[in-house]
């Protein structure tokens, strides 16, 4: 804690005003919970409820538990084992993160749906002219967003297998264990907080995807929320639905943070990192290799292919392709989301660093909580409290001044950069914060003693310091928000189409192929996070 | 011939990483509920000995012997689990989401459940841990810590327990108290046990007998008496305890003389008159007296509260140190009487013969 001794911090007010700003979204969409209309309810329980209930419940289950078995083996392989082709597959089983569910969902259909070459090549088979395969089923939706999302549960068993240290595994040896015994009853217990913290990842972005499913025209609560608005022209009912799926994602965030605290007991790293890997052998290195290529192939390789082989095609058949205003339109609003979120994250880290109390530990917590708020619910929560300022000014305008404005705040584009900035704060703030807790504190009681006040400070220590770590934050937070999609659909102003916009009017219609190139150009960026992530991890 | 009784069997063993040669043909022996120590600086390889007696790491050449069955050679090796062995580590290495009694009862294979609890609790009592059976190792001290590595080590009842490091995450004060409760322990139990440490007061209270190891090979394997009385290499006699080392020339049988005068004892090699040797001087073997016509000169003084280690300067220019009550206090550059009262000298064969 730094000046704790001063009482009355103006900083502080910077850590109140930005929980509020998060709290008024989660505040509206729990007072549409507490004040249920009767009406509305008895209708979603007849007609929807059931359905999403229980297509939610397949589709969590079932991506946590495909995720589950395919990251933590990859982890365990990678992090632990040694086998021909290690290292290359260490770092390149983390690619399909750049791959966004919706463009990996209509890949998929492309290839596989009924006019898809998969199927024709299957019905030209004897005996086979007729056969069917419906492809857009469950299973086949949580292959697809757990093929995307396997690399959180990846990436963080693999770091906790490899700090686990050698010792531990050495001395469950000496207690009679051989190396798959030691894996269950040692191994795997103790990265219990790191898998179950890289599931509830997962299990978040689940809940929260909405171009994926939409595409499989697989009902869940986010696609609901959306017809429920867009469809029904019902604000109230997508705002009913969304306090149910709030709650099973603040359910999420709390397990997710009562693992992450426990990590630190399950450390067991101070063994130092020399780690003396499982050698596999003979036919057990060929057939973990050949796994880990038939994982990288479905989830990356062929996606990214046919992605360039389609847009080769579109582009050769001399069909208008020019994205250039889509491009242009999500790279500003992408920048400008990237620039103020990284401002915020700046003021919010300081704030922190000057007075690290519990209560302010809690409220960052608390402004930083929207990564798990799912697009659509954000929208729903962000809009409804500017209809409602909107009314307010304008009857007031009109009562003063007798005098009909318009929409103040509605449809602009400060409207989606609210609700950028709530859902992608965590990411910002996160690289921001650890970078800031990385520069000493003497420094600051240095900058203190010699008269500079706590704006100098931070212009003149933190800021030329945090460069590296804003520059992460600006480039995450970019590629955040050209990804998104929900929000931006359902915010955006007219004339505001962004890339995730324009593939899911595409895929709508079933154009696949004419998806692949704005496709394509998010799959680009994504990789560039993914890049920065692996160069990280290999330090 | 071989006794009967050898337990671990270490027969000339070679090990080298990528050209580097770590072990260069070690052998030692350990009697059955003997307690054996390695010491040496750290990298001396004496980490590695352990790890390939272990099962960790193979071996380029010799063999290991565990209770008469060879368990490493050049061509086979017997995982750790099935060598019959127990290990404490030095981080202990405990499992953290395991609480005392499920570590410690970690390693028994008994199916009965109330045999097991049986053990649990024996060790408990033993490593004196009898209420902190429920609590997790993040809940307890460092030295409670070791303990529970101790005490699940010992619980498989292996025929071998090996101790890499044990003391050195203890601060120094609980480190010398755990040496004597752990030899304690180790011998109530009566295992065999090798220990491995860079630190001499660890190896001196806990072992029966003391390898002392240098880049790769054992130089003298010995009693603790002895490895510090009677050390047999230079090497030796410098890592070992402070001392000095000054030069002198044998003038007679058990007689030589130096820069502290002409010394009469037991000389630990036989040497002919006129023979140039290095002298070994412990602190304790030079007396203070202020009547003495032998005289030093102060150059340094520790004080370590009941006496003073002084560092003196002979008339020959060398050092030797001596150590004296503190009540006598003596200033730096004081000349003070000394009196040499050396009743085995520890000699080697001096390489510098110019003198």
């Amino acid at each position: 804690m730094i000046f704790n001794n001063c009482k009355r911090d103006p900083w502080r007010y910077i850590v109140w005003v930005l929980a509020a700003f998060v709290i008024i979204p989660l505040a509206t969409i729990f007072s549409s919970f507490l004040t249920p209309e009767k009406e509305i309810w008895e209708h979603l329980a007849t007609t929807l409820l059931p359905e999403l209930l229980t297509n939610t419940f397949i589709l969590v289950t079932g991506v946590a538990s495909f995720t589950v078995v395919l990251g933590v083996s990859l982890g365990w392989f990678t992090g632990a084992c040694d086998f021909p082709g290690r290292r290359f597959f260490s770092w390149s089983l983390a690619l399909p993160m750049a791959l966004p569910a919706y463009v990996m969902a209509f890949i998929f259909l492309g290839l596989m749906d009924f006019s898809g070459p998969l199927q024709r090549l299957i019905r030209t088979l004897p005996g086979l002219e007729n056969q069917m395969i419906e492809v857009r089923t469950a299973p086949f939706v949580i292959i697809v967003i757990g093929l995307t999302l396997y690399p959180y549960v990846y990436l963080l068993s693999r770091a906790s297998f490899m700090n686990q240290g050698r010792a531990i595994l050495e001395a469950s040896r000496t207690l009679g264990m051989n190396p798959t015994q030691a894996f269950f009853k040692v191994a795997l217990p103790i990265s219990r907080p790191w898998i179950v913290s890289g599931l509830a990842l997962v299990l978040m972005e689940t809940l929260a995807d909405f171009g994926a499913v939409s595409i499989f025209n697989y009902n869940t609560f986010t696609t609901a929320i959306y017809k429920s608005w867009f469809g029904f022209f019902s604000l109230k009912a997508a705002a009913q639905l969304s306090s149910l799926l709030v709650f099973f994602a603040l359910a999420l965030v709390m397990i997710e943070g009562l693992y992450r605290s426990r990590m630190r007991y399950f450390d067991t790293s101070h063994g130092g990192p020399v780690h003396s890997r499982l050698q596999l052998r003979s036919w057990k290195g060929v057939a973990v290799t050949a796994y880990c290529s038939m994982i990288l192939t479905i989830a990356f390789i062929v996606p990214l292919v046919q992605l360039i082989v389609w847009s080769l095609e579109v582009i050769q058949s001399g069909e208008s392709v020019n994205y250039f205003n889509y491009i242009l339109k999500t790279l500003i609003l992408g920048a400008a989301a990237a620039a103020l979120i990284c401002f915020v994250s700046i003021l919010l880290a300081y704030a922190r660093r000057r007075d690290s109390s519990k209560i302010n530990r809690f409220l960052c917590r608390v402004a930083t909580i929207g990564y798990a708020l799912p697009g659509t619910v954000l929208a729903v929560g962000i809009v409804i409290p500017v209809v409602w300022g909107d009314n307010f000014v304008q009857k007031t305008i009109s009562f003063l001044f007798n005098f009909e404005s318009g929409p103040i705040l509605q449809g602009t584009v400060a409207v989606m950069l609210g609700a950028y900035l709530v859902r992608f704060l965590a990411v910002g703030f996160g690289s921001i914060d650890s970078a800031m807790q990385n520069i000493k504190p003497s420094l600051d009681e240095a900058a203190a003693i010699l008269g500079k006040r706590g704006r100098e400070t931070l212009w003149k220590i933190h800021f030329p310091l945090l460069q590296k770590g804003l520059l992460t934050a600006l480039v995450l937070t970019l590629v955040d928000v050209i990804k998104e999609m929900p929000i931006t659909l359902m915010t955006r102003p007219f004339g505001w189409d962004t890339l995730a916009v324009k593939i899911y009017e595409l895929t709508s219609e079933g154009e696949w192929m004419r998806a692949a190139l704005p496709g394509l150009y998010l799959v680009i960026a994504g990789m560039i996070p993914v890049f920065i992530l692996i160069r990280k991890m290999e330090k | 011939m071989q006794l009967d009784n050898t337990l671990l069997k270490v027969n000339d063993i070679y090990k080298s990483f990528d050209r580097d040669d770590v072990i260069k043909g070690v052998s030692l022996e350990l009697n059955e509920g003997e307690i054996g120590c390695l010491l040496g600086p750290s990298g001396c390889g004496k980490t590695t000995l352990l790890r390939i007696i272990a099962g960790f790491e193979i071996v380029q050449r010799g063999e290991v012997i565990i209770a008469g069955q060879q368990v490493s050679s050049g061509s086979k090796i017997v995982p750790p689990e099935q060598r019959n062995i127990g290990m404490v580590f030095q981080d202990y290495a405990l499992f953290p989401h395991l609480s005392v009694i499920e570590n410690i009862a970690f390693g028994i294979s008994k199916s009965d459940r109330r045999a097991r609890r049986k053990t649990v609790d024996h060790l408990l009592e033993l490593v004196g841990l009898e209420g902190a059976g429920k609590a997790y190792p993040h809940e307890l001290s460092g030295g409670q810590q070791q303990r529970v590595a101790l005490a699940r080590a010992l619980a498989p009842e292996p025929k071998l327990l090996l101790l890499d490091e044990p003391f050195s995450n203890l601060d120094v004060t609980l480190r010398e108290k755990l040496t004597v409760e752990v030899r304690d322990i180790l011998k109530a139990s009566g295992i065999t046990a090798l220990m491995v440490t860079h630190n001499q007061f660890e190896a001196f209270s806990v072992a029966d007998s003391v390898g002392v190891i240098f880049s790769g090979s054992i130089c003298q394997w010995d009693s603790a008496y002895n490895i510090y009385h009677n050390p047999e290499t230079l090497e030796v006699a410098r890592f070992v305890g402070d001392g000095a080392i000054i030069r002198g020339v044998v003038t007679g049988p058990n007689q030589v003389s130096c820069g502290l005068g002409e010394l009469s004892g037991n000389l630990s090699l036989p040497c002919d008159s006129g023979c140039h040797v290095d002298l070994l001087v412990r602190p304790e073997d030079v007396l203070h007296d202020d009547h003495s016509e032998v005289g030093a000169q102060v150059v340094h003084k520790s004080f370590r509260g009941p006496n003073t280690l002084y560092k003196l300067e002979l008339s020959t220019s060398e050092i030797c140190l001596a150590l004296v009550s503190s009540h006598h206090n003596h200033q730096l550059g004081e000349q003070i009487g000394i009196v040499p009262e050396v009743e085995n000298l520890v000699v080697f064969p001096s390489v510098n013969k110019l003198l």
